[in-house]
């Protein structure tokens, strides 16, 4: 033990004053964190020399809880000695003098008043003195550990959520099913296997005079092997949970179905067709002048282009020219001129003697939902009840211990209250003001009782 | 609206409670202390009455919710839970020369809510994601703690000043001021309360935010905030409590709080968010 004093780390560690440095520190960062955010991602918070400042806080707390609860112990198994003559001696106790009353007849009142209202009543006689101590809230001691507690409960809970848990998204098109999700963690984004597939079978919005959203809906139906195992609807704020992973409503929108439009212009005939392609399959040209296969859909090519669609053309040697056709041709050919002369990938000439133009791609709507799983949510949730406790016991209770003395003074009694308290000392000025007033009304009904 | 009107004009009445505390204070008369409780206690009925009839009037328009769901209804509650807990310290305290520095606090936030050019005072309806009765505790919890911590502000604005107060520097303002170990106190007991709100301000969002968008904390920048002022303000009671710090360090910890509250409240708003306000 006197190895772990004298030793320097250690008294680092478990000081209040790193507590407060390391506070100051956390949030300077944050401050800081929010300052330089970038748009959605929340980087600094995930580095690991952020997690290494509450790993050094968490640390910090144990040692401060394990450095004081032995004192917190001792003190709450203790039962103070009932004659306390120093407290006395002090100026801050209350005295007065109880006229015409023996000691004997005083204390067993006070006793009588005390029982019940107070606990650990104690009482020691001697002579012509009697020495009475009484408390309440002896279990406040804890509060503050309980509180300290909580927030560790809080960490773990947080550590077990990004060690076990994932966060991620989907859309599915009304009526199309999915069985993985988009995984984001940062920059990276990945996709994970559900092990089972999702199919919205319907969605649904409902809209306020002005357009905006009231209430959206997915009918979604959880399939597994072939079979349905769960259907149900989720809405903003009533997301549904199937196997561990729960699914919230998070948005919708329009995006491209399977079907386009194209218009193919014969060049040399100046004779224009429509096809319709759909993703997949195959469509013969006009005159035979070749095989059209739509083989992609992009809902914006290269994040800029807008809508696209690549169509692969097999002639009838054989050769495949394939090409993406554009929706915002117009727009594209004003901001880069050049740009379908460029690439014979993006010429729609590319293949004579046509000209192909998209001018028509189908749209589904989507619901987009948050797929998330959190195996540490219980325990932040039960962090959260037991924070709240535990702060309302630490600011609220207090640990008050009261000595009471009577002598016998010349047929008189003389009352002396002292007491202390673990916190709040203007609280517990108004509380021995209270009870001296009760104490000295207890004494002097017992006399008239007699 | 009528209720927009209402509440205009109770941004006057406050600004009128402001000015017979200031003169309570300068002159030490009596009479204008009573003035000034009365006229708080006037402005505050009218202004309960304005956000019960902006209450009805979004029922009336089909789209009933509780006023808490924009910029300027936060502000109007805002400045509410402000007069509502001062009146309550007033009572306890039988001291009003602290009116002299909330009064001003809560008419500045309706005067911002009332006479600001860009303000949307019109009762919209909830998108989906406000639809939840997390909204309400959330709000209500966090606003009654800002109101705490606005106190606690004034409070320590308060101390500052009796400080200056010495043997060679006596007016009549310093006589209704309390000592500054009360002021300590009040002061003290306003953080208490309002750590405790914030707290389960932050836990109702949290828990909303689970249901709502599937994660409790994302780090979005409203969120950081409030976390930053959760941080200095458990900073300031672990320095009282346990290395016992009092006075004057304390007071600048709670204006420093006060900042984080701001920026928190409006700061943020020029950041991207989630939060509507």
């Amino acid at each position: 033990m006197t190895d772990k004093k004298t030793n320097p780390l250690w008294n680092i560690l478990r000081s209040v004053k790193l507590t407060l440095f390391l506070l100051s520190i956390l949030a300077i960062v944050s401050i800081i964190g929010t300052l330089i955010q970038q748009q959605e991602d929340a980087g600094i918070y995930h580095s690991i020399w952020f997690r290494f400042i509450i790993f050094c806080l968490a640390i910090n707390l144990i040692l401060c809880s394990i450095d004081r609860f032995p004192a917190t112990l001792k003190l709450f198994r203790l039962t103070p000695d009932p004659d306390r003559s120093k407290l006395f001696e002090e100026a801050t106790h209350r005295t007065i003098l109880l006229p015409d009353a023996g000691v004997g007849q005083a204390s067993s009142s006070i006793q009588g008043f005390l029982m019940g209202r107070f606990n650990n009543v104690v009482v020691k006689d001697s002579g012509n003195a009697s020495y009475i101590y009484c408390e309440k809230g002896r279990f406040s001691l804890f509060s503050v550990y309980l509180a300290h507690l909580s927030v560790l409960l809080i960490l773990a809970g947080a550590i077990a959520g990004s060690i076990f848990g994932f966060s991620g998204y989907v859309n599915i098109p009304e009526g199309g099913s999915i069985d993985s999700v988009v995984i984001t963690n940062g920059e990276d984004h990945s996709h994970m296997d559900l092990g089972f597939t999702v199919l919205c079978k319907k969605f649904l919005i409902d809209l306020y005079d002005n357009g905006a959203p009231k209430e959206y809906r997915s009918d979604l139906s959880f399939i597994v092997n072939g079979q349905e195992a769960l259907s149900g609807s989720i809405r903003v704020n009533h997301p549904i949970k199937f196997k561990g992973i729960r699914f919230y409503q998070s948005s919708y929108g329009d995006m491209p179905g399977e079907k386009v439009r194209i218009k193919a212009l014969n060049n040399e005939k100046a004779e224009e067709t429509t096809i319709e392609a759909e993703l997949g399959k195959a469509v013969m040209l006009p005159d035979n002048k070749g095989e059209l296969t739509l083989s992609d859909i992009n809902d914006n090519l290269m994040n800029m282009l807008g809508p696209a669609a690549l169509i692969a053309i097999k002639s009838q040697e054989g050769k495949e020219t394939p090409i993406w056709l554009f929706k915002d041709k117009d727009i594209i050919k004003n901001k880069y001129s050049d740009m379908f002369e460029l690439s014979q990938k993006f010429n729609p000439s590319a293949y004579s003697p046509f000209t192909f133009d998209l001018f028509e791609m189908e749209s589904v709507t989507y619901t987009g939902l948050q797929v998330s799983r959190d195996p540490g949510v219980p325990f932040v949730f039960a962090g959260f009840i037991m924070i709240i406790i535990g702060l309302f016991l630490t600011f609220f209770t207090s640990h008050r211990r009261f000595w009471i003395r009577l002598e016998s003074d010349k047929g008189n009694v003389k009352m002396s209250l002292a007491g202390t308290s673990n916190k709040n000392p203007a609280g517990m000025e108004k509380a021995l003001d209270g009870l001296f007033l009760r104490l000295k009304e207890a004494a002097m009904e017992g006399k008239h009782n007699d | 609206m009528i209720n927009t009107v209402i509440l205009s004009y109770i941004t006057f009445v406050y600004f009128f409670c402001f000015l017979a505390y200031l003169v309570l204070l300068v002159t030490g008369r009596q009479a204008f202390g009573r003035i000034g409780t009365y006229l708080t206690a006037a402005g505050f009925a009218g202004h309960t009455v304005g956000i019960i009839f902006r209450w009805a009037e979004s029922y009336k328009l089909g789209i009933g919710h509780a006023p808490l769901s924009n910029l300027y209804e936060s502000l109007i509650f805002f400045s509410w839970t402000i007069i509502l807990l001062y009146l309550i310290i007033e009572k306890r305290t039988m001291n009003k020369s602290i009116g002299t520095f909330i009064t001003p606090l809560a008419f500045l936030s309706l005067a911002y809510a009332s006479f600001s050019g860009d303000m949307n005072n019109a009762i919209q309806p909830l998108v989906p994601a406000l639809q939840s009765n997390w909204l309400t505790a959330h709000v209500i919890t966090c606003f009654f703690g800002y109101a705490a911590f606005a106190l606690s502000f004034g409070m320590s604005i308060m101390y500052f000043i009796k400080m200056t107060e010495g043997p060679d520097n006596k007016g009549v303002i310093f006589n209704l001021i309390p000592g500054l170990n009360v002021l300590d106190e009040l002061s003290y007991q306003m953080v208490i309360m309002g750590f405790l709100l914030l707290t389960l301000g932050i836990i109702t969002g949290s828990v909303w935010a689970h249901t709502a968008w599937g994660s409790y904390w994302t780090w979005d920048p409203k969120e950081t905030w409030s976390l930053i002022t959760w941080l200095v303000y458990a900073a300031m009671l672990h320095a009282r409590l346990i290395r016992g710090w009092q006075g004057k360090r304390l007071a600048m910890l709670s204006i420093a709080g006060f900042v984080c509250i701001l920026f928190t409240y409006f700061g943020v708003n020029y950041l991207s968010s989630l939060h509507s306000y």
